[in-house]
């Protein structure tokens, strides 16, 4: 269990430091892979649901930081990708890197629009155009990863 | 994996689910106020323990950079002042050639500002020296950037009034160290003027002004002025203006020390000039002889 919290741990700082550092790099128009999402999807499918779910909400926790009138979104979001991922664990072959590529792609993509459909109802932003602008090619960047 | 297990993790994950949508559900309808208090302490607990090791990494570098150009400059001081020593020795060979008297070396001993007094003829602060000094009326007392006053009362054996630069009636004999010219420095109107230089003279904005050595008085009845070791840095020349109804330049001075600044100042004992840089004189050590 210890092994798994220190393993957990190094994921994260390894994603942080991909988001903070390398994910502005390598990023085009602004468009830079998800390496927290990436983080949860791996956790969901080497620990289960469980450990996924308190990854993403305390990912997501984080990132609420930097916009306290979205606060909880973030959270939310991230809670249930990880718990829905981890779902997964045990139904999928994962041998193909298409496979992998492809849920990475599907997460993000997903966690995204709900970000998104539930963020412009509450603070009434913009859907449609940042869906195709962004949502998409984040999420096609992300799983080509 | 047995069924039961696979019900129990099912069910934790489902109950750990439900209280992270439910603590993400409360936190979104919560008011902005809130949310930006929740916000703050969420940043101040996950973030502060990096920054704070973050804010250490980046202080020891940059105390050791400080500590290197430290280093730097107190070789820097330790040669000038072995240099100094030398043209002191050099202009007191010269001095007793000529039969006129062996100047002696200046002391510092420093002193802790007590309290301030400001009445409308005087601007004073209260000194006090660890070690009872030999104190002298018009005495200097200088700031690490410069001229600060001058004894104006003494109260105990190591207390005394010391007149403040800015004071309304004090003057200062003082010289341009580039040219030598002579002037007399009094505060006017909370600014600093050097007066008694001609118009013709040459004078530039950023010339040092320093003390002369020679007594000044000014038009009170009583001689309210001593003589100071020549040298001690004074201000820098910040405006020049030659009326055309005047004989003399109008000059004002940035005084060097700071006034404001209640910190450990020095008294100036013992007899001597006060010995700037060679760079800061402008004129030659030759000259001076």
């Amino acid at each position: 269990m210890i092994r798994n919290i220190k393993a957990i741990t190094f994921l994260l700082l390894l994603a942080v430091l991909g988001s903070t550092v390398i994910g502005p790099l390598i990023s085009f128009n602004n468009i830079s892979p998800d390496f927290l999402m990436m983080v949860i999807v791996i956790v969901a499918l080497a620990e289960g649901a469980f450990a996924a779910t308190i990854v993403g909400f305390l990912i997501g926790i984080v990132l609420d930081i930097s916009q306290p009138e979205l606060m909880g979104l973030h959270a939310l979001c991230c809670s249930l990708a990880g718990y829905s991922i981890g779902k997964l664990r045990g139904r999928l072959i994962l041998d193909s890197v298409l496979v992998a590529g492809g849920l990475v792609a599907i997460a993000v993509l997903s966690y995204e629009m709900l970000y998104s459909l539930i963020g412009s109802g509450v603070v009434g932003n913009e859907f449609i155009r940042p869906f195709f602008t962004r949502t998409i090619p984040a999420s096609i960047y992300s799983g080509l990863i | 994996m047995p069924l039961s297990q696979n019900s129990k993790s099912t069910t934790s994950s489902t109950l750990t689910l439900g209280i992270c949508l439910f603590i993400s559900l409360v936190l979104l309808v919560l008011p902005l106020e809130r949310k930006v208090i929740v916000a703050d302490t969420l940043s101040d607990i996950l973030t502060k323990p990096y920054v704070t090791v973050y804010n250490f990494i980046t202080d020891i570098g940059k105390v050791n950079r400080i500590n290197a150009e430290l280093k730097a400059e107190i070789i820097e001081f330790k040669m000038n002042s072995v240099s100094v020593e030398r043209v002191a020795r050099e202009r007191n060979m010269l001095r007793e050639s000529i039969g006129l008297t062996e100047q002696g070396s200046l002391e510092l001993i420093p002193c802790e500002i007590r309290q301030r007094k400001l009445t409308a003829d005087a601007r004073l602060v209260q000194l006090r020296c660890p070690v009872a000094p030999q104190w002298k009326e018009y005495q200097p007392v200088v700031s690490v950037d410069g001229l600060f006053g001058r004894v104006f009362r003494i109260t105990a054996p190591n207390e005394a009034w010391v007149e403040l630069l800015t004071s309304p009636d004090i003057s200062i004999g003082c010289e341009l160290s580039r040219t030598g010219l002579l002037g007399v420095l009094q505060p006017i109107a909370g600014q600093f003027e050097l007066s008694l230089i001609g118009r013709d003279e040459d004078v530039k904005v950023g010339d040092i002004i320093v003390t002369s050595g020679v007594i000044e008085s000014n038009n009170s009845s009583s001689m309210n002025s001593s003589s100071m070791p020549r040298g001690i840095p004074v201000g820098t020349v910040v405006e020049v203006n030659s009326p055309p109804d005047r004989i003399f330049k109008s000059i004002l001075v940035e005084p060097a020390a700071s006034f404001n600044k209640l910190d450990v100042v020095f008294l100036v004992s013992g007899s001597g000039d006060w010995f700037l840089k060679s760079d800061e004189q402008g004129m030659d050590n030759d000259q001076e002889y």
